[in-house]
């Protein structure tokens, strides 16, 4: 079998042994140079020990969801809990304000809807999509969440301003309502400005 | 029971396409490649017999992957296919220090690394918001084009060629609990299949110390373990330059075969993966050694172009604004975006959290060839170095408007292309002539010692 060297076509020039050992150690050194603390802690080892703490507690699935997620699962499970599995939500977009959902990943449409399917999750903003006229629920997180609702009906929602909230809206009713003329045709929510971020 | 019976199903699948494409030397190399080859055939096919009118479902695809798996089968008790070095002589180290020490480490690196993917559920924002939601969803809904894509904005993601959203289709089809399973088994298999193939090049113990260092750059660590796009673009990248350089160094024109597969996964696992495609495909054209190189990079690098088209084409027919390209054309120099590039290219390769050493060992292995007694850079070192420039040229072209500035866009995506390279960089510093001297060197320390008496 041919060697290594012959097959790339090239060889190293011969060095002095000194030379050689000098060379790895060097190496070694810069090795030792660089952020040696934080490199370390990328390293597998230094995930292990918290690991097997994990493994050891034998945290279930939605424990484990909950350490890595953190607060945003904990709302899904409220969500998922409150809901039927064929409900469609209704959110306010990320970009509408503080919401009190802190962090906000819980309502951003296609993170919540990997935990949440089949659940169907829409922004108040895609009112021309054609599941928006049959939303069953409504979450609130911030005064733009309820500010388009008529005052008449949003009086009768049941949430809190300073925490969120998942209620059941019957939007198939409110439009049939606006059809109708009982409800101003300004009670519906704002088509998203064409130049805002998505 | 189902998750062996799943992966069992794919391996002999992937053994019937190693069998008919060859460049496997030894079983442990082909036992993994097959495992890979499983898996991107897995998804062609679900996805060609979607494209003809078929659901996505298992009682469609299952039968056809069965007609592969049984001619894997009957390959696998073949005596003439099945001959080959001995296990024993492949696993066979030079020293027990190496067995111990380098086998200890390596077990340690992946048990800690099986343990997290299998135990810590995937919560990566890249891949809920995209590959495995798209794969839940076609595993219920069993058509390619789901109901999410009406008013969602996994469109923006749906331009990704489908092998992880197939791949984790199958997985949630075939009721396997944790879509970690279905990247972790590859990642492995990569693994297995890198040991078998530098052991034909740097000898057991070598072989095994490209592995540990492999998985020592912490970007290799972080990213290989998300059912995300970085383990099939690593595993194809790595198997799609091994086998360009297996066929040119043993003259062996038959592993360009497993090349152009593998370079077709590669097309079919995420649109910057056309860089490697392109990369291996320069590489073969300046090689001088053989003429007819010229040709054979053809012969690669069209069927991975005409499959990524295909898939082009239906993103933008079928899925709508799925097929919307970012591309742009820069053609004039732009000072800024050509510091930025570099800037941020330079930063990520030399950065010890992010390539950890393997920026440094690469510039030297590449300082080293030039400076050899026959200078000039082999074919294991022009691949990655083609597909770093390649990349560069690929981020400059591209347009970040509605998204991150330039410099935030390479801060994601330049840094998980790079990662890929972990491997063939790390083999190039292996095979240059400094990577043979330190292994001669360490190689002297471990030798058999004589006995004395």
């Amino acid at each position: 079998m041919r060697s290594i060297e012959r097959r790339r076509g090239g060889t190293w020039p011969r060095l002095p042994y000194a030379i050689q050992v000098l060379t790895i150690l060097s190496c070694l050194l810069a090795l030792l140079a660089t952020p040696v603390g934080t490199f370390w802690r990328q390293l597998p080892w230094g995930h292990a020990g918290g690991l097997i703490r994990l493994i050891r507690r034998g945290a279930t699935l939605d424990e484990r969801l909950l350490i890595r997620a953190g607060p945003d699962y904990e709302a899904i499970q409220v969500i998922a809990r409150e809901t039927p599995p064929d409900a469609i939500i209704l959110i306010s977009d990320r970009y509408d304000g503080p919401s009190c959902l802190q962090p906000d990943r819980a309502k951003h449409q296609d993170w919540a809807t990997y935990f949440l399917y089949p659940r169907k999750i829409l922004y108040l903003h895609q009112l021309d999509h054609r599941l928006f006229a049959r939303a069953t629920y409504l979450l609130v997180d911030t005064p733009s969440s309820v500010s388009w609702i008529d005052p008449r009906i949003r009086g009768s929602l049941a949430y809190c301003p300073d925490a969120y909230a998942i209620v059941p809206f019957d939007m198939a009713a409110y439009m049939e309502q606006i059809r109708a003329g009982r409800i101003s045709a300004r009670y519906l929510p704002a088509r998203r400005d064409p130049g805002r971020t998505p | 029971m189902m998750v062996a019976l799943a992966l069992g199903l794919l391996w002999l699948a992937g053994w019937s396409v190693t069998g008919m494409t060859g460049g496997a030397a030894n079983r442990v190399e082909r036992a993994g490649l097959a495992l890979l080859f499983g898996y991107g055939l897995l998804s062609l096919l679900m996805f060609l017999l979607h494209l003809a009118g078929f659901p996505i479902a298992p009682h469609v695809y299952v039968p056809a992957l069965a007609i592969f798996a049984l001619d894997g089968a009957r390959r696998l008790t073949r005596r003439r296919e099945s001959a080959g070095p001995s296990l024993r002589s492949i696993f066979a180290f030079p020293h027990p220090v190496v067995s111990l020490a380098g086998g200890g480490i390596l077990l340690f690196l992946l048990a800690v690394i099986t343990a997290r993917c299998l135990y810590l559920p995937n919560t990566i924002y890249d891949s809920i918001t995209g590959f495995d939601l798209l794969g839940k969803v076609i595993a219920k809904e069993e058509v390619f084009r789901v109901s999410l894509f009406d008013y969602s904005g996994i469109a923006r993601r749906g331009i990704y060629p489908p092998f992880v959203a197939l791949t984790l289709a199958w997985g949630y089809q075939a009721s396997i609990p944790s879509s970690m399973m279905m990247m972790i088994a590859p990642l492995l298999a990569f693994l297995l299949w890198l040991f078998g193939f530098a052991r034909r090049y740097l000898g057991g113990t070598s072989a095994l110390g490209l592995l540990i260092l492999a998985l020592l750059s912490p970007d290799f660590y972080t990213w290989c373990q998300l059912p995300a796009t970085q383990v099939p673009v690593m595993a194809f990248g790595a198997l799609f330059f091994g086998y360009i350089l297996a066929a040119g160094w043993d003259r062996a024109p038959r592993a360009l075969l497993s090349a152009a597969l593998a370079g077709l996964f590669l097309a079919w696992s995420r649109p910057d993966a056309i860089v490697f495609i392109a990369a291996g495909g320069l590489g073969l054209l300046t090689y001088r050694r053989d003429p007819n190189f010229g040709l054979r990079a053809l012969a690669i690098v069209v069927p991975a172009l005409l499959l990524f088209g295909l898939w082009q084409f239906y993103a933008a027919r079928v899925l709508g604004e799925a097929g919307a390209s970012r591309m742009i054309l820069v053609p004039f120099w732009d000072a800024e975006r050509v510091r930025i590039t570099i800037r941020q290219g330079l930063r990520f390769l030399f950065h010890p959290l992010a390539m950890g050493f393997t920026g440094y060992a690469f510039l030297l292995a590449i300082a080293s060839q030039l400076i050899s007694r026959r200078p000039g850079l082999g074919l294991e070192a022009r691949l990655p170095l083609a597909t770093l420039g390649l990349y560069w040229i690929l981020f400059y072209q591209t347009d970040p408007v509605g998204q991150d500035p330039l410099a935030g866009l390479m801060a994601t995506s330049y840094r998980r292309g790079i990662t890929a390279l972990v491997v063939p960089m790390w083999f190039a510093c292996l095979v240059s002539p400094v990577g043979v001297r330190a292994r001669r060197t360490l190689g002297a320390l471990f030798a058999p010692r004589a006995r004395s008496d």
